[in-house]
């Protein structure tokens, strides 16, 4: 028989917390790959294939606020320790591979690769550490499907309906926002996450089935990436083992702005210029969590201003890797840190 | 798709169901919803095929970025062949002497203004995006007012096309928010829009609160000052509640048309005029592309019309137009000739009466090309005494209806006041004339000028009046052998004035400003001079107006072939297998930006085209 | 003088004139390409001279920069309308044709005006002066133009 994972709230509380980080683990590397390719750059189909992948990052991150928000726990996003320390295993992994923030460049894409590897029919990892992230959501969804057997429905889905996250705020990118309230709709909610990207099973289809929702059906996030790799698009008819026969396209790995791989604001002194406009972007990336916090705790009044915070931290990205180092070689770039700076002068009901 | 679009010459002596001539608004609703009739339709366009794809859409904006005159025509290279108005070519006009500097022979005495777009998605690539619909009263200014004429049809007539068009262009607002003279609880009834208001710019909560309980009083007024939210044909949260008749689905915002995922929302480009980046603004290459999924529709780009052939009954024969490879390649050029069963002539106000008026239609009506009208704009400035964040977000989100309507329309013009957002970009050219101001006369630099750039600028509010404009038969459009345009077409002639009505408009609307900037304690920069292209005098007083870009009126809807030139469907009276399409149909221009009217209007004729084409 | 040097006093005078931080000129991702423009409209000797003085007068009177720079360069016929055409190209993205007798005298035989690319657009100091974004560039978001403007 197989093991069962989750066999209390508690437990399931957990694993769901674990899948909020592992979600927004990906997005900070994925955003460093993308903002290093400038605009008008050779790179433009790689740069479409990221962006589309991190807007469904970005979905499942939301998704997974919902099924917490749905069994009545809230994500706890806006603590400094839910911020990964780049780089860094992928968390509750089985630790095999290492993430490193840095620009766009075949070893990042390889890396990409193993994060979004499917996972191997039937599998659902063990105890705290999971092989991919699809043997995390399994054991999510037979936790659920145990703990409805055992205390009930009513026991499980206790969430208040008003703090789920609807299509008036989710927008831009692949798939759908689900509106969780009840086992089916948790299973809708994690079945869009597997067929988009990470639990994609081996050996099936190489597409995400978005068409159910009246949209393009894409390869999932491990297929997206192999289309880099290998500069050439899926089409129709494509196997896994047939690998991409569609439109070829060119992928020119210096074409980038060279951030250097896992910057931290220690890098630089106290005071200087970068170390500031570094700070400045931890700064607004925490008070983009915090906002969306606030947003998963019922305030869904800060989504705009949190989309906005958005797209002022892909400005400052940019704007960081024009700077050169000073090593000669590399720019800087975004470190994702926590700002405690930002903490001390928003959060001190909270310390 | 791509390959029923073409600029290669492949359509010459084909016979097409519907023959279209305009890849704009009008045409594109046209072609969309004859789509499913197993009709063979074309498109001729006579600009070049581009837009639809990522690239040449991003070569539009590009082509934006690098102009240093950001007109609304920047993004859209001028096309010899296919040439277009441009706000740049706007000279003050001499007595007997006519302006010929721009597309346009400019006899005046006042100058025409507006421009549109001649490529493929028409003027809708470079407009506003304003969607209101016309009041009440509108049609029947003559009964109501002494003014003007009244429509052949009412406002209750054009609402369910109201209604389809806001689908089609994806219109956001709440009904509950608006608010217009002379319209009644069942001027919209029980109807929802597809999507939620645009959230509104800061300024207008700002000017909402300042003006709260604000009457405006002269001797002969007394008008309540309401600041209302204006319905955009931009994209914004869906309403859950409205459910999209044409899926049995909610709706679901149309994006670009390159990429489904931008544009779902309006993202405060601040730039809807003249190029909306990511197409959360609805522009007709949207529609287009949705005609384009039937293999019955083609489009031919790089065909200029010349003139209709007419047979012994009237009726059109054939079209005549010229195919050009290249624009300014001569050697490129080909003519071409195409019949078709039934034509829809929708190339815009100005080309319409033109093309009519080179074929030599018959016309008993006598308004062929006359009752040309606009809505001149004028605009007043002045400093806040708050910083209210200018520059981010869509050219106005709010207005003051209040003058719509009103008593006062039997002596002069009604007027929508804008309340912009982007500081006085319009009326000085802000902030880039700020800059070289500061720097060159203010001699600022370093932190103080970042500094007192920041604190002007945020204080910077503007408003514009769009006066309404009576029809005059003498605002008209003329051809002469001895104007014509690279590929030896007509150029317009046109002849253009405002009568006292519209200036007293003027009047009215510059006082009702005073006293708004008096209230708010705002410094009024405004001034208007004797040297503006625009400058008309009014007793003591001397106004600057400006082109809306509503070009109306050349083929006025009328009852009989006496008093218009098309009926309510837009049939040619005089020549009954041709429409006459557009903004041109329309015999009054009322105050609301046209787009939405005609598009109900092209909506009203496809239903009748429809029907016949069964 | 090397490039290095070049760019680094160009930047530092960049800074200076237009009361935006050495890394905030950087970020742009348009210093060298406008230390380019400049060379090509602007005889070099000048150029060269310009930066020497400016690098002299900050390194003799740091206390008393302000107040040099306004007399002995903005106000300077020669130094003055060049520095006043570098803000502007920082802020605008555009190079402004110098005055004719001007250019005449100091002036390179290849000038070129206007705006430089698109994103010389893009960054123009101007929409971080004023709490904005380039127009049709850089967008903030839906909705966010509903908020307050912030305070600084």
């Amino acid at each position: 028989m197989k093991k069962q994972h989750i066999t209390s709230l508690e437990s399931l509380y957990q694993h769901l917390q674990w899948a909020v980080e592992v979600e927004h683990f990906t997005i900070p590397p994925y955003l460093c790959a993308l903002f290093s390719i400038p605009e008008q750059s050779s790179n433009k189909d790689s740069a479409k294939i990221i962006k589309s992948v991190v807007m469904e990052e970005m979905l499942h991150m939301t998704l997974a606020a919902n099924l917490m928000n749905a069994v009545g726990c809230t994500p706890i996003i806006s603590q400094p320790g839910f911020l990964p320390d780049y780089p860094q295993n992928l968390p509750h992994s089985d630790d095999h591979f290492i993430v490193s923030l840095g620009p766009f460049s075949e070893a990042a894409v390889e890396t990409f690769l193993k994060i979004e590897k499917p996972e191997k029919k039937g599998s659902s990892g063990n105890a705290e550490h999971y092989r991919t992230i699809g043997e995390l959501y399994n054991a999510i969804e037979e936790g659920l499907e145990y703990l409805c057997k055992l205390l009930g429905p009513d026991q499980v889905f206790r969430g208040d309906v008003s703090r789920q996250v609807t299509s008036q705020d989710y927008y831009g990118g692949g798939g759908k926002i689900v509106v969780v309230e009840c086992l089916d709709s948790a299973r809708k909610a994690i079945m869009e996450v597997k067929e988009q990207g990470e639990g994609f099973v081996e050996g099936d289809s190489i597409w995400d089935d978005d068409a159910q929702w009246g949209q393009p059906d894409e390869p999932a996030h491990y297929y997206r990436f192999m289309e880099i790799a290998k500069g050439q698009h899926y089409q129709e008819g494509d196997t896994p083992e047939s690998g991409p026969s569609g439109k070829k396209f060119h992928v020119d790995w210096d074409d980038v702005y060279k951030m250097k791989i896992n910057p931290k604001v220690s890098d630089y002194p106290v005071g200087s210029e970068i170390r500031t406009l570094m700070e400045s972007f931890n700064f607004k990336y925490t008070k983009l969590l915090d906002f969306l916090q606030k947003a998963f705790s019922g305030n869904q009044d800060k989504w705009i201003a949190a989309v906005g915070i958005m797209y002022e931290l892909k400005y400052d990205a940019v704007a960081l890797m024009q700077i050169p180092t000073g090593d000669g070689d590399t720019v800087v770039g975004p470190s994702f840190e926590f700002s405690y700076a930002y903490f001390r002068s928003n959060r001190t009901d909270e310390l | 798709m791509k390959d029923r679009i073409y600029s290669d010459h492949v359509v010459n002596g084909q016979h097409y169901d519907v023959l279209i001539i305009g890849g704009g608004m009008s045409g594109a609703l046209i072609a969309n919803e004859l789509r499913n009739k197993g009709k063979k339709i074309l498109v001729l366009e006579a600009g070049l095929v581009e837009g639809l794809s990522e690239t040449s859409y991003q070569a539009y904006l590009s082509r934006f970025y690098t102009q240093e005159a950001k007109v609304p025509n920047s993004p859209y290279p001028n096309n010899c062949f296919a040439p277009q108005p441009n706000v740049m070519d706007i000279e003050k006009i001499l007595p007997n002497k006519p302006d010929t500097k721009g597309y346009f022979v400019q006899k005046g005495p006042l100058p025409f203004s507006s421009t549109n777009t001649r490529s493929l998605g028409g003027t809708t690539l470079h407009w506003l995006g304003v969607c209101l619909r016309m009041l009440p009263n509108d049609f029947k200014m003559e009964s109501c007012y002494q003014r003007g004429v009244d429509w052949p049809i009412d406002y209750w007539d054009l609402k369910p096309f109201y209604e389809q068009a806001e689908l089609e262009i994806g219109v956001s607002a709440d009904t509950a928010d608006l608010k217009y003279p002379g319209a009644g609880p069942d001027f919209f009834g029980d109807y929802d829009f597809p999507m939620h208001k645009i959230p509104p710019n800061y300024l207008d909560t700002y000017l909402a609160k300042q003006l709260e309980g604000m009457r405006y009083i002269d001797d002969e007024e007394e008008i309540d000052v309401d600041v209302v939210s204006i319905p955009q044909g931009r994209n914004s949260n869906p309403n859950v509640n409205y459910i999209d008749p044409r899926t049995g689905k909610p709706y679901v915002p149309r994006g670009s048309v390159s990429d489904p995922y931008t544009g779902q929302r309006c993202e405060g480009n601040s730039n809807c005029i003249p190029i909306c980046p990511v197409q959360a603004k609805y522009n007709a290459l949207k529609t287009l592309q949705s005609a384009l999924q039937s293999k019955n529709v083609e489009v031919q780009a790089q065909c200029v019309v010349s003139k209709f052939e007419f047979d012994e009954n009237a009726n059109v024969l054939a079209v005549r137009y010229k195919h050009y490879v290249k624009a300014g390649d001569r050697s490129g050029i080909t003519e071409g000739r195409i019949t078709a069963d039934t034509y829809v002539l929708a190339a815009s106000a100005i080309e319409n009466a033109k093309i009519m008026l080179a074929s030599k239609a018959q016309d008993s009506s006598g308004s062929l090309a006359c009752n040309l009208m606009d809505h001149p704009y004028l605009l007043t400035w002045s400093l806040l005494p708050d910083h209210i964040g200018p520059f981010r977000g869509p050219f106005t989100s709010s207005g003051i209806p209040s003058f719509r309507d009103g008593r006062f329309r039997n002596k002069k013009s009604a007027f929508r006041t804008d309340i912009g957002n982007w500081g006085w970009n319009f009326p000085t050219g802000a902030p880039y004339s700020d800059v070289a101001n500061m720097v060159d006369q203010r001699n600022l630099f370093g932190k103080d000028l970042r500094n007192k750039l920041h604190d002007t600028v945020q204080r910077q509010m503007r408003f514009g009046f769009l006066i309404e404009q009576l029809p005059s038969k003498t605002n008209c459009i003329t051809i002469d052998p001895s104007y014509l345009d690279d590929l030896g077409n007509f150029r317009p002639i046109i002849q253009y004035d405002l009568g006292n009505y519209e200036k007293a408009g003027f009047a009215l609307a510059k006082e009702f400003s005073d006293q708004v900037y008096q209230r708010l304690g705002a410094e009024q920069y405004t001034t208007y001079s004797p040297s503006d292209p625009g400058f008309v005098k009014y007793g003591q007083e001397g106004f600057t107006f400006h082109g809306s870009g509503h070009i109306v009126g050349t083929h006025k809807m009328g009852n009989t072939k006496f008093d218009g030139v098309v009926t309510p469907s837009q049939q040619c009276f005089e020549h009954p297998n041709l429409y006459l399409v557009g903004c041109g149909s329309m015999p009054t221009i009322g105050t609301s930006n046209p787009t939405l009217t005609m598009a109900a209007l092209a909506l009203k004729t496809s239903t009748e085209l429809s029907n016949k084409l069964r | 003088m090397t490039d290095p040097v070049k760019l680094d006093l160009f930047l530092e005078l960049s800074a200076f004139i237009t009361g935006f931080e050495r890394v905030e000129l950087l970020g742009t991702g348009l210093a060298l390409p406008y230390l380019e423009v400049v060379e090509k409209n602007i005889a070099p000797s000048l150029f060269v001279e310009t930066l020497h003085k400016f690098d002299d007068a900050r390194n003799d009177h740091p206390e008393n920069i302000g107040q040099i720079m306004q007399r002995q360069f903005l106000a300077h016929p020669t130094y003055g309308p060049l520095l006043r055409t570098i803000i502007k190209l920082w802020y605008l993205g555009q190079w402004d044709a110098l005055p004719e007798s001007w250019q005449e005298r100091f002036g390179n035989s290849t000038p070129v005006s206007g705006i430089i690319s698109s994103s010389s657009y893009l960054e123009g100091l101007v929409w971080k002066a004023i709490d904005a974004h380039p127009m049709g560039g850089k967008q903030p978001g839906f909705g966010t133009w509903s908020s307050a403007p912030e305070e600084k």
